[in-house]
């Protein structure tokens, strides 16, 4: 696999996070190139520090010529990596997805990206979509599969 | 949701057509359906992808989740639609409350078509009440004819009539409504109610406000309804209106998802389309449920030039075709059929042979008449055979015009066709016979002198009996009809 994006996957493990990180090197790089000195990007010190954190050898490989046929060959590469849908009540800091997807790389596939999607009505727990099916583990779903029996259970206290 | 299920993602989309990632084992015309329960249907699949049409308007947008539903591509049927007007996902949409369901098939719109060993030959003939049609362009039960035409040719009018002449005759009747104003749909509905027609009749429609998608189901639904009767044994009349329309939508939709568009924009496989719904049409065995299929699509022409691509499509793979024109609608002739541009291929083996006869006699000085037509027009005094030729295509094109909302019983029809050969029409003109057309037809069919003739049509073997049996109520006709 192309180096420079086995270097980016090292510490980037949703998608959205991915996407943002190519769009911002790529818009670096598109200012060094072709832009003028007085340009600044409005870049967050999280991303500038990330932007320093890549090897110089990997920067020395663009130039004006293949910057763009690079980058869209970074996407095709992209497109062809797995995806790990997860459904969550709550939003994950950084650490939290760090760990998630450290466990599911080592677990499924080292390449494997996660794409964290929001869904409150779950109530708990969590769901997956992976390579098409879909599986349900969070609370929501318990109690749909329980739901005869707590209404049941209810009906005992209506009088 | 549950807790295990397949689900796929939206990759990208273009109004109704929709590409999704996913879904690992699914089929085509499975059903889909978003977060926000808008349907799609799995038109095909591709190596990475899946093609959805949405069958529900709104928005979809990239990276949004469907889940595959249970069901596939498939209408509730029974007894129960009867009297009903449903969309193609079978939804009523008559206001008249929910669909009984509890004695409901559940079919799929695609089902594999009966083959050759499920057939057999059409022998009885398919009675619409309509001289012309009956006599001279006979249809079979299980026949497919095309109905073609311009607008305002009385295509539709002429349609209706046949529905309601299958009154009493055990026939259900499926109207498929293509892409039709809804408003037109209502009045379809009116005069079929107002004529008792509506309770042995189903109207499935899409109009033309709908999504294509559904719009270009509605042939499929139809005749998935149609095969329901005719699995238990009935003799289903299904009219398509039109498959002009219907071949429109699916071009709408091939262009859409990048099909090359072949001879007038239409995709490759528009042929293949039409043909695949019409072969399920036919008459069959009784192991393969008995009943027949009598399919009418129809198309309107523009100019009355059918010479198009999907008029000659459908032409080619029906079995006949009736062609209407306005100019002889304008000039009074109902309905306005083209005796001479229209055939049917098979009709005429289902055919009684006093009939047959008659109607190839009848042809015949047609035939003629229109040869000497030209001359006539040249000459001032014609010889008396030429005159004679041209008096009894007048008084046949006179029998041959029939009122809308009318029904000619069968015996009737043979005796009109076969007076202008007695003497008893000898030098009588057109307006005669315009005066007095109805008494005639009451007569035969009440004067105790006359039932006799009508009864005895079927023990007849040549035309010339026939018409020699005529001859002898000559007397009694005179007396009725005052010259």
């Amino acid at each position: 696999m192309n180096n420079l994006l086995n270097t980016i996957l090292k510490d980037t493990f949703s998608v959205n996070l991915l996407k943002h990180r190519l769009r911002i090197l790529k818009s670096n790089l598109l200012k060094t190139f072709f832009g003028s000195n007085q340009e600044e990007l409005s870049l967050c010190a999280e991303d500038i520090n990330w932007l320093k954190s890549i090897p110089l050898p990997l920067y020395q490989q663009f130039d004006k010529d293949n910057v763009y046929q690079i980058f869209s060959n970074l996407e095709m590469e992209i497109s062809k990596l797995k995806v790990l849908t997860i459904y969550l009540t709550f939003e994950p800091d950084e650490i939290t997805l760090s760990q998630i997807g450290a466990f599911a790389r080592k677990t499924f596939d080292p390449t494997l990206l996660l794409d964290i999607k929001l869904n409150p009505n779950l109530i708990a727990g969590t769901a997956f979509a992976w390579k098409g099916i879909y599986k349900d583990y969070s609370l929501h779903a318990k109690i749909e599969e329980k739901k005869p029996e707590i209404l049941e259970g209810f009906k005992r206290f209506l009088r | 949701m549950n807790q295990t299920q397949e689900v796929g993602y939206v990759v990208s989309n273009r109004d109704f057509l929709v590409y999704l990632d996913g879904f690992p084992s699914i089929r085509i015309n499975d059903m889909v359906e978003s977060e926000t329960s808008q349907r799609g249907w799995v038109n095909s699949t591709l190596q990475d992808k899946i093609e959805v049409l949405m069958l529900d308007e709104g928005t979809v947008k990239p990276k949004q989740q469907f889940k595959k539903l249970p069901s596939r591509l498939a209408v509730s049927v029974g007894d129960f639609l009867l009297g009903r007007a449903i969309n193609p996902l079978g939804i009523p949409i008559d206001g008249k409350g929910l669909l009984s369901k509890t004695k409901a098939d559940y079919s799929e719109l695609e089902q594999p078509v009966p083959g050759i060993e499920s057939r057999q030959f059409i022998s009885n003939q398919f009675l619409t009440g309509i001289t012309l049609v009956d006599s001279l362009i006979p249809l079979g039960k299980g026949q497919r004819e095309l109905v073609l035409g311009d607008a305002h040719s009385g295509k539709t009018g002429f349609l209706l009539d046949l529905i309601i002449n299958q009154k009493n005759t055990g026939v259900i009747c499926i109207y498929g409504s293509i892409g039709k104003p809804s408003v037109a749909v209502r009045s379809l509905i009116d005069v079929l109610k107002s004529n008792k027609a509506l309770d042995y009749s189903v109207i499935i429609a899409a109009s033309s406000s709908e999504p294509a998608p559904l719009i270009f189901l509605t042939p499929k639904t139809a005749f998935t309804v149609a095969e329901y009767f005719q699995k238990k044994g009935k003799d289903v009349l299904l009219i398509l209106d039109d498959l002009g329309t219907h071949a429109k939508i699916y071009r709408e939709m091939a262009l859409l998802g990048n099909k090359a568009p072949g001879r007038e924009s239409y995709p490759g496989d528009i042929f293949y389309q039409h043909a695949h719904l019409l072969e399920r049409a036919g008459n069959f065995l009784p192991g393969a449920g008995g009943g027949s299929i009598t399919a009418l699509p129809v198309i309107e022409l523009n100019l009355n030039d059918f010479t198009t691509l999907i008029p000659t499509n459908l032409m080619s793979m029906t079995d006949g075709h009736l062609l209407f024109k306005a100019g002889l609608h304008s000039q009074g002739q109902t309905p306005a059929i083209d005796i001479s541009l229209s055939v049917s291929r098979v009709g005429r083996q289902t055919q009684d042979r006093v009939s047959n006869l008659l109607s190839t006699k009848i042809r015949q000085i047609l035939s003629e008449a229109a040869d000497l037509e030209t001359v006539s027009r040249f000459s001032q005094e014609l010889p008396l055979e030429t005159q004679l030729i041209l008096e009894r295509r007048d008084q046949i094109m006179e029998l041959l015009k029939q009122e809308p909302f009318t029904a000619t019983p069968k015996p009737i029809q043979a005796i009109l066709l076969a007076l202008p050969f007695t003497g008893f029409l000898k030098d009588k003109d057109q307006a005669f016979l315009e005066r007095n057309k109805k008494i005639l037809e009451q007569a035969f069919l009440t004067n105790p002198g006359l039932l006799s003739i009508s009864r005895s049509i079927k023990n007849l073997k040549t035309d010339t009996e026939f018409i020699k049996l005529l001859e002898g109520a000559g007397p009694v006709l005179a007396k009725l009809c005052p010259a």
